[in-house]
């Protein structure tokens, strides 16, 4: 496990903004992990896009997730021009989501993009998707952003490469 | 490289009460803890704890049972749910395993725990959880205890591991990142 993962780039908000965009990453590894862990400056979705296509219908998802009372399965596809990382949850102002999502064979041409990911959100939400990118295109950037609102002071991103 | 392996318990004969580890340095960005564990008891729900303290935990768990409906829950417990390991009633040989992921563990603000465990059990009725797990305390975490969700000291059989490790974040291959 020692030399499998390796640390890409990473950013600690020092003031807000409405999303962050990994570039020009290289095709050097077989997958890709994003870790993050923020807030918002107001209760709303945020969620990713992958080489900035902001097309909902490319982003098709299946989730489970709990809320604390019940139990729920569902699907979907993109919204507001992006991938959600809690379709049914807002981020939050105080309480911090955990993201942690793995993007497969990010860097192939001959297949559509599969990802897994779990978000956390103690105060609301635990959920785990498997969604896909209807693109063969090889990832090179990865945008995380906010529907309307900033992410806060402190958050933080980080991405890292998983080696074959 | 980005993870690095701090310690392994491997729980020896005769069992054990508890598994701990201490003197956690604040050099990594965040930890990872992979766990495998089994009752020498009934079998029961792990829970980690940190810092020794037993307060201001709060979670929202998913679980399935191998049959019948999955349920959602929020259980206010001196721990964070870690996951379920099989004991004495369930199939021999077979271990609860738990992958429990703390990001930024160092810093001053509360601490986020994410949790995907599965038990394992040669029948039906097995185990699989999620957690989304929150310590409401802004000290670094400088110790881990696993132990039974209600604070208990747990009966964890031998052949039982823990392995924490740390995950450093960093910069390399021309990423950019704005």
């Amino acid at each position: 496990m020692a030399n499998a993962m390796v640390a890409l780039a990473n950013l600690t908000l020092g003031s807000a903004q409405a999303s962050v965009t990994f570039s020009s990453i290289p095709a050097t590894y077989r997958d890709l992990r994003l870790v993050v862990q923020a807030t918002t400056s107001g209760a709303n979705a945020a969620g990713f896009t992958l080489n900035s296509d902001a097309t909902n219908a490319n982003y098709p998802w299946v989730q489970v997730f709990g809320e604390g009372t019940t139990a729920v399965s569902n699907s979907g596809a993109g919204a507001s021009g992006i991938l959600p990382f809690t379709p049914n949850q807002n981020f939050s102002t105080t309480v911090p989501s955990i993201v942690t999502l793995d993007v497969m064979d990010y860097s192939v041409t001959d297949k559509h993009k599969s990802m897994l990911y779990r978000t956390n959100r103690a105060d609301a939400v635990t959920t785990a998707i498997a969604a896909r990118w209807t693109n063969t295109a090889a990832v090179t950037t990865l945008t995380v952003s906010a529907i309307s609102v900033n992410f806060a002071i402190g958050s933080t991103l980080a991405l890292y490469g998983i080696v074959s | 490289m980005a993870i690095t392996l701090i310690s392994t318990v491997s729980v020896g004969a005769g069992g054990a009460s508890s598994i701990d580890f201490n003197s956690i340095p604040g050099t990594y960005t965040d930890l990872l803890l992979e766990i495998s564990v089994r009752s020498s008891s009934t079998t029961d729900s792990m829970g980690i704890r940190f810092n020794s303290n037993g307060s201001s935990y709060s979670m929202r768990r998913l679980i399935g049972l191998g049959s019948g409906t999955p349920f959602s829950d929020a259980p206010s417990q001196p721990t964070i749910y870690v996951g379920d390991y099989p004991g004495t009633g369930q199939t021999a040989n077979t271990f609860g395993n738990f992958q429990v992921y703390m990001p930024n563990y160092s810093g001053s603000t509360y601490k986020s725990v994410s949790v995907d465990a599965v038990s394992e059990n040669n029948a039906t009725a097995a185990v699989q959880g999620l957690a989304a797990g929150l310590w409401s305390n802004t000290s670094a975490i400088t110790s881990i205890s696993l132990l039974r969700i209600d604070g208990a000291s747990p009966s964890i059989a031998q052949y039982s591991t823990a392995s924490l490790y740390g995950v450093t974040k960093g910069s390399s291959g021309g990423v950019t990142v704005a």
